[in-house]
């Protein structure tokens, strides 16, 4: 923690402290804060990490392969050798599950992200320039947001074909056009800050004004939007997949292990529905937990514990006792 | 002046004798607005210099253009619906008027810095005090390293008299009080060393003890730095203490000039006696009532035909209606456009 301490005593000794930027201990503190300040999100950060590591390393985790058949042992409950049973197929369920956290974190993360990409995008050059641009992209937006969703969905997959990359694609297409005016709409209010205006009549080029004064000033709304948007891709994939639209089997997504094997054997085993269920549920849970409290943590006017400012000013004011 | 960002830029600056041609000269400067099919013409042919090192001051009321007038030097109107139509603005022998974007860019913060009105949300919230700081110099010294502009972020703080600075650079905004934000806020406009400031209200949204520390601290730091400032205010109190030459507008146009002893001692337009008039005085004996202007002030989108005052004037002629009136020395920097000659002393 040594950037932490302040040299006010020497004027012309070079200060010993830096401006801004994540330094080494404030990582450290965030999380204790969140711990202490936010239980319910550092919960929701904890699932995140499981579902995150699970991805990962999937194939260390998993005992057997996603599609690894055992005949005998079909429609197994859940056993030491089982943990989550086996399906119609005889696969490990929990084997399944974790891979299947694989195909989930890469579809949720690779759509929302593309997705807040293109609404940040559109929402920001649309809010901020405004006039005949805003417009234009506005009624282009309109007009997407005219067409239901599954529609969209459905004539984008019979052209591009079922799959991981095209899912993605399409999710962060369809979900990154509408989120735009939300982004759009924080824009509008950002723009008119007088700061704004302070940092044109400083000199700042336009793209320094949009990255530095309007972007984190409309970073709550697009956190809340990524963690609500993580949320219902994985939804959407499911969906999609229930549909027989998303990633094709034999690939172990949540949402096809709900639908397709779930749903069938719903009364015989009914583990094959609980267990990618619990598991979607969790992971939309911990993912909107995290993000809550994410959001509330960033924004400087709402920290509880005021900040770098406050804590050297503390330590300060107890130098000179 | 590669990396150096600190005090030798002024030193050189002090060392030439004062050229006689002034900082800025605005000459028939016109700006207007337009709105659905009406062009309102909130700033209409106005002239006038900014000498090195005075303080120059813009008084008028609300809608009378004076912060128009200060956008239009910087070129700041948003446009649509706002259009600088005619005039010239010269600064340091460059017209801004004529200048590409970019280039008036580079005039913007470094030469001529601004000051707003609103100290509280003139800062950027989830920006710390350091780094909108370190904004300016940022942008106009690309070549300063971090060391030095953390030194030069801490001299500022230091200059504008707020105390503990290297612990300050951490705050955000909401950790100041307002006096402090716009100490901060002039601590961002002096931090390239600008030659001219335009400082907007810079005292209007502060209370009145702020307010003197304020503009005490502006009149200190322009008259060490032997910058500029064009200082635009409603209040009378704050010019007459704090300015070297005024400027009186109504209406989009300048009614009367002159150093601050000539137009309080000495107002000769309408408009001055009346704003001296509606000003309470200490000698005035106890129960007097003030005589305010009567009427509106006009919609500029329509404004009077010739003198735009005359509507609420009280020694309008019939001439007044049909010719607007040029401005007329009447005494060395004495300057006022009416054509009744009027003399305030009773």
């Amino acid at each position: 923690m040594s950037q932490l301490s302040v040299d006010t005593t020497t004027a012309d000794k070079p200060p010993t402290t830096r401006l801004g930027g994540w330094q080494r201990g404030r990582f450290s503190q965030f999380v204790v804060r969140l711990a202490r300040e936010r239980p319910l999100g550092a919960l929701g950060a904890l699932i995140c990490l499981i579902l995150l590591f699970t991805g990962v390393f999937a194939d260390f985790i998993a005992p057997q392969g996603y599609n690894a058949i055992n005949p005998i042992d079909r429609l197994k409950p859940p056993s030491s050798d089982y943990w989550f049973g086996t399906d119609q197929l005889g696969r490990d369920l929990f084997s399944r599950i974790v891979h299947g956290a694989q195909l989930s974190v890469i579809v949720a993360f690779a759509a929302t992200t593309l997705s807040i990409v293109i609404s940040a995008g559109i929402g920001i050059i649309s809010g901020y320039f405004g006039g005949r641009l805003d417009m234009i992209l506005q009624r282009f937006v309109d007009g997407w947001m005219c067409f239901p969703d599954l529609i969209i969905l459905i004539v984008a997959v019979s052209v591009l074909g079922p799959g991981t990359w095209q899912v993605i694609l399409i999710l962060g297409l369809l979900f990154g056009i509408a989120g735009s005016r939300i982004v759009r709409g924080a824009v509008l209010s950002a723009k008119e800050n007088v700061y704004v205006h302070a940092a044109e009549s400083m000199g700042a080029s336009t793209m320094r004004i949009l990255l530095r004064h309007i972007l984190p000033n409309v970073m709550p709304p697009i956190i809340v939007l990524y963690t609500t948007r993580l949320a219902a891709v994985i939804l959407a994939e499911s969906g999609l997949s229930f549909l027989g639209l998303g990633i094709p089997p034999p690939a172990p997504s949540w949402g096809g292990m709900l639908s397709l094997d779930g749903r069938s054997y719903m009364f015989q085993a009914p583990w094959l529905a609980i267990v990618p269920g619990v598991a979607l549920t969790l992971a939309v849970f911990g993912i909107n937990m995290f993000g809550d409290a994410l959001r509330d943590l960033l924004d400087p006017r709402m920290r509880g514990g005021g900040g770098r400012y406050v804590r050297l000013a503390r330590k300060q004011a107890g130098e000179k006792k | 002046m590669t990396a150096q960002i600190g005090a030798s830029l002024s030193a050189d600056d002090r060392a030439e004798p004062a050229p006689t041609t002034p900082l800025l000269q605005v000459r028939g400067l016109k700006t207007v607005f337009r709105q659905g099919g009406n062009t309102v013409s909130a700033v209409d042919g106005v002239s006038f210099d900014v000498r090195h090192g005075e303080t120059l001051a813009i008084v008028g009321e609300s809608g009378s253009g004076k912060s128009v007038t200060a956008m239009s030097i910087l070129r700041l109107i948003p446009s649509p619906p706002g259009e600088i139509v005619d005039g010239k603005i010269e600064f340091d022998g460059r017209d801004l008027l004529s200048l590409s974007e970019e280039e008036i860019r580079r005039v913007r913060g470094n030469d001529i810095a601004m000051i707003f009105q609103e100290p509280m949300s003139s800062l950027n919230p989830v920006l710390t005090i350091g780094r909108q700081l370190a904004e300016p110099i940022q942008v106009h010294r690309r070549a300063a390293g971090r060391k030095n502009i953390l030194q030069r972020c801490i001299e500022l703080l230091r200059q504008v008299r707020i105390p503990e600075p290297v612990t300050r650079l951490h705050a955000y905004p909401h950790q100041f009080s307002g006096g402090m934000r716009q100490r901060a806020m002039i601590a961002m406009a002096l931090a390239c060393e600008p030659k001219l400031i335009i400082a907007d209200e810079p005292t209007t949204a502060l209370d009145v003890t702020v307010q003197a520390q304020i503009l005490e601290l502006l009149k200190d730091l322009t008259r060490r730095h032997g910058t500029s400032m064009i200082l635009i205010t409603h209040d009378l109190g704050v010019v007459a203490r704090y300015a070297d030459r005024i400027n009186v507008m109504y209406a989009g146009r300048i009614v009367e000039r002159g150093t601050a002893l000539q137009i309080f001692d000495n107002p000769r337009h309408p408009y001055t006696i009346g704003l001296m008039d509606s000003m309470p005085k200490l000698n005035q004996p106890p129960g007097a009532r003030l005589r305010p202007i009567d009427g509106q002030p006009p919609d500029l989108a329509n404004p009077p035909t010739g003198c735009r005052f005359h509507p609420r004037c009280r020694f309008a002629v019939e001439r007044c209606q049909q010719e607007a009136p040029p401005l007329e020395q009447l005494a060395d920097e004495h300057w006022k456009a009416c054509w009744v000659d009027v003399d305030a002393k009773p």
